[in-house]
């Protein structure tokens, strides 16, 4: 959710903390802050909102009472404090519910609006958090929604069909194949159960929009419209995920709906964009019409009774009755303490807040999480079960390793099997492997390939990991060799294993001699370039040491010389000779053969100069 | 050739996973696994994570043919708790490594498949506060080096409350460098007090115990401690990586 730092300011009196301040203050006691950004004067603010608190915090007020309670700075502008205003009932319009997953609809008829193009402020706001302005009265629709978190939709109410100056809607499920065309201008087909608004006055035939998703282009309002019919409702969540991801629309409104908002906030939305039309898109001849309001169930206020000590056993500290009391207060919480318990009514556009632990997180975030001491618990030196499996395999890499053999991982998803996936991220990963083999064959042939810079001419692995078949899934092991040109593989279960090699159970002391590995290792990058191998032999004299040898070819052979192994060794007469293979690469680019031409030549010349060595 | 007789290498993650065995059964912790095939159930509904809930955005999930049986290859190592509380009862203290999929483009930082460690542990006294204790002992040998830990509000359905947790940065001490992106902390698992809803569905009962769960990449750790550069590394066989170890 962007946040804007200029809107966010309008809730307070006092000036807000600076970039830094606020940012931190942010992630450490609510959400995270990924970043900011200096835009039009603003600072734009890009908030991470979890999705537990995505119902009431994708707005601004909604982060505004989380600044209030982190930094202890009061609200100088509460929007859910005073009962909303009511209107009468419209005699020109009304809602017939045909769904069960409709939980509030709420309509408003204004007529006389002047439809124009908004003013300077407010589309700096929509614009600021990249939104486009279109005109006033979709505007402020916008605008409610990045205040409160109530997405609301604006009709023209002359573009639906009416009956001697009464006209309807009908919001019902959609049947499978039906379709409409939304205000991009896109031809969508719903799916069975997609929550519809629809023409009530030719029986629900025209889609005027998909309900919590997009709304459609014949009602839109434009420069003509006059009549505006004001929608704000709360649908079932689930159903709007549901077709949301079917129809693969995301919108503001969807995104906001899917997470389950109040079924109060239409109330407080209505009015606020009432307020704003009649300040700013009044036209002639002005009235309110009338209202409608539909409410399934009626909300209960939830009351969440906690005790001191549990808040404490939850977190760990030894806060007071009077630390969280006042947690509570900065929350604005309304509550209860007697004998150290504490009874909290959430507001109601808290619908995270149901049972004690939660309570219990809400004082340790504000409380702040950082400041939760660490303590060991009892009972350290307890002696935990021995998974057998898991220290016999242990064992087995062990003496695998012993036997020169290196462990290699493959890829799990390849291009066969018999477990295939619905949605694999590439053709050639659409099925779970059914035997280690083939990935141990081709780690082989890669590894037979970079040979001599791993300096080894023949190679010995293995892999332990979980094949797949029918309906099972096993761990195997995998040997295998690559030795004159030939790869050889041999596949076992690893229960099949353990009994034909007798691998026995491990005991406690097995375990504590295994103990935590100290070394310290640090890895060199692999070079996505290629290596030049180029052999070296040479006479020397019979008391010169192989390692001398390598240490003086080593510090001649220029920046490129990776690696160096021995390959020969023999004597004759007084001289010995010895044979390496040196492999050249550089980590930055492809080197040239001319490249290491000139490099051994420069070391011939140097080898050669030394008094009774020849290069062969 | 002089490596005939040569020691081969251990992979990495073997390493990683086994030092960090012994380090949590010094701590009272023995290790379990579970499949990698899983249920719709067991990876999301009994971690109170329903069908439709917008959490379930935060794994992205691989689910097997055919669609209907609802199989998945586990998004987490998280449904192990379930199982694990369900055998065993309370009190328990128990560490999960394995293999894990998502659904995501691959790419330097970025594998379908990766390994992550789940911990649990479920006493009559058990805090957020043991939490930090805990896994601050692990770090501090894990690194071999003493780290600090820094919780902050986070959210995963299973747990209430929930928490990410930071080190301190091991490179630079926290004083900032590239690694922890100038800002001395190491964003490196998400945690929290196990929710009631879970312990009772493990079979646990709410009232008597409390836990913890906490869940890190393992491959993550891998690439801090050695400094490897390329997640993929680690499952294309290539023994350029694992003879360095």
């Amino acid at each position: 959710m962007l946040i804007s730092r200029n809107w966010l300011q309008t809730f307070f009196e006092s000036k807000l903390p600076d970039r830094e301040k606020l940012s931190n203050g942010i992630t450490m006691h609510a959400f995270e802050v990924e970043g900011v950004e200096e835009k039009q004067g603003d600072e734009v603010f890009d908030v991470k909102v979890l999705p537990n608190r995505a119902h009431d915090c994708l707005c601004h007020y909604g982060l505004a009472k989380e600044v209030a309670a982190i930094f202890e700075i009061p609200l100088s502008r509460k929007m859910f404090v005073k009962t909303p205003r009511t209107f009468p009932q419209s005699n020109e319009f009304s809602v017939e519910i045909k769904t069960e997953k409709v939980k509030r609809f709420k309509t408003l008829k204004i007529n006389g609006v002047k439809v124009g193009e908004s003013p300077k402020w407010l589309k700096n706001k929509i614009e600021v958090l990249g939104g486009r302005s279109i005109n006033n009265v979709v505007d402020i629709t916008n605008f409610v929604m990045l205040e409160l978190g109530q997405p609301m939709h604006a009709f023209d109410a002359d573009k639906i069909t009416s009956d001697g100056g009464v006209s309807s809607f009908i919001v019902r499920e959609a049947k499978n194949g039906e379709k409409i065309t939304t205000l991009d201008g896109v031809e969508r087909f719903l799916k069975e159960g997609a929550l519809l608004i629809t023409d009530g006055g030719n029986n629900g035939k025209t889609i005027l929009g998909i309900a919590g998703i997009k709304g459609g282009s014949s009602s839109e309002i434009d420069l003509n419209t006059k009549s505006v019919i004001l929608e704000a409702a709360n649908f079932d969540a689930p159903t709007i995920r549901k077709h949301s991801k079917l129809l693969n629309i995301r919108t503001d409104a969807s995104i906001r709906f899917e997470n389950g908002i109040s079924e109060e906030l239409p109330l407080f939305a209505i009015e606020y964009a009432l307020d704003l039309i009649e300040q700013i898109a009044k036209g002639d001849n002005f009235q309110v019409e009338g209202e409608f309001d539909f409410k399934k169930v009626n909300n209960q206020e939830r009351e969440i009774g906690i005790s001191l000590k549990e808040i404490n056993n939850i977190l760990g500290t030894k806060l007071d009755t009077k630390e969280v009391e006042k947690i509570l207060s900065r929350l604005e919480f309304s509550f209860q303490e007697n004998n150290n318990v504490f009874k909290v009514t959430a507001p109601f556009e808290r619908l995270d807040l149901e049972i004690p632990e939660d309570i219990a997180e809400e004082v340790g975030r504000i409380y702040g999480f950082e400041h939760i001491g660490s303590v060991l618990p009892d009972n350290l030196s307890q002696v935990p079960e021995i998974n057998q499996d898991f220290y016999r395999t242990q064992k087995i890499r062990e003496v695998l390793k012993n036997d020169g053999y290196s462990e290699v991982q493959t890829y799990a998803m390849v291009s066969e099997g018999v477990v295939e996936i619905e949605n694999p991220i590439a053709t050639d990963k659409s099925f779970m492997r059914e035997n280690l083999e083939n990935g141990v064959g081709k780690s082989l042939e890669l590894n037979a390939r970079n040979s001599p810079i791993l300096g080894l001419e023949s190679l010995k692995i293995f892999e332990i990991g979980v094949v797949f078949a029918n309906k099972r899934e096993e761990t195997h092991l995998c040997l295998g060799t690559f030795s004159k040109g030939k790869i050889n593989t041999e596949e076992y279960s690893l229960k099949g294993v353990y009994e034909k090699f007798a691998i026995a159970n491990v005991d406690e002391g097995e375990i504590a001699r295994s103990g935590v590995d100290e070394r310290s290792i640090k890895y060199r990058s692999i070079s996505p370039y290629p290596f030049i191998l180029r052999d070296i032999a040479i006479f020397v004299l019979e008391n010169v040491k192989s390692n001398d040898l390598e240490k003086i070819i080593e510090d001649d052979s220029g920046e490129y010389l990776v690696r160096i192994d021995k390959f020969d060794e023999f004597k004759k007469g007084e001289k010995i000779s010895y044979a390496y293979h040196l492999v050249f690469q550089s980590v930055e680019k492809t080197l040239t053969d001319s490249e290491i031409n000139e490099v051994m030549e420069k070391l011939t010349k140097i080898l050669n100069g030394k008094t009774g060595w020849q290069v062969r | 050739m002089e490596n005939e007789n040569k020691k081969g290498h251990l992979h990495p993650i073997t390493l990683i996973v086994n030092d960090m065995a012994a380090i949590f059964r010094k701590m009272g912790f023995s290790v379990a696994d579970g499949p990698e095939i899983e249920t719709e159930y067991y990876n999301f509904d009994a971690l109170n994570i329903p069908e439709w809930h917008p959490a379930r955005d935060m794994w992205d999930t691989f689910w097997l043919k055919p669609l209907k049986d609802r199989r998945l290859l586990r998004t987490h190592t998280s449904p192990v708790q379930i199982r694990y509380m369900k055998e065993h009862g309370a009190p328990l203290r128990v560490i999960v490594p394995g293999k894990v999929y998502r659904h995501e483009a691959t790419d330097a930082t970025h594998e379908a498949q990766f390994y992550q460690l789940e911990g649990l542990m479920v006493d009559e006294n058990c805090s957020l506060a043991h939490f930090k204790g805990v896994l601050e002992q692990f770090f501090s040998e894990f690194f071999n080096t003493k780290v600090s830990m820094r919780l902050r509000p986070s959210y995963f359905p299973f747990v209430e409350p929930g928490v990410e947790a930071d080190i301190t940065c091991i490179k630079c001490d926290g004083k900032g460098c590239a690694i922890c992106k100038q800002t001395g902390w190491i964003e490196l698992m998400g945690a929290g007090m196990v929710h009631p809803k879970v312990l009772e569905w493990g079979g646990v009962d709410s009232k008597k115990y409390k836990g913890f769960a906490f869940g890190m990449g393992i491959d993550r750790l891998a690439m801090l401690k050695y400094g490897i550069d390329d997640v993929r590394l680690l499952y294309n066989g290539d023994l350029r990586l694992v003879n360095q170890f």
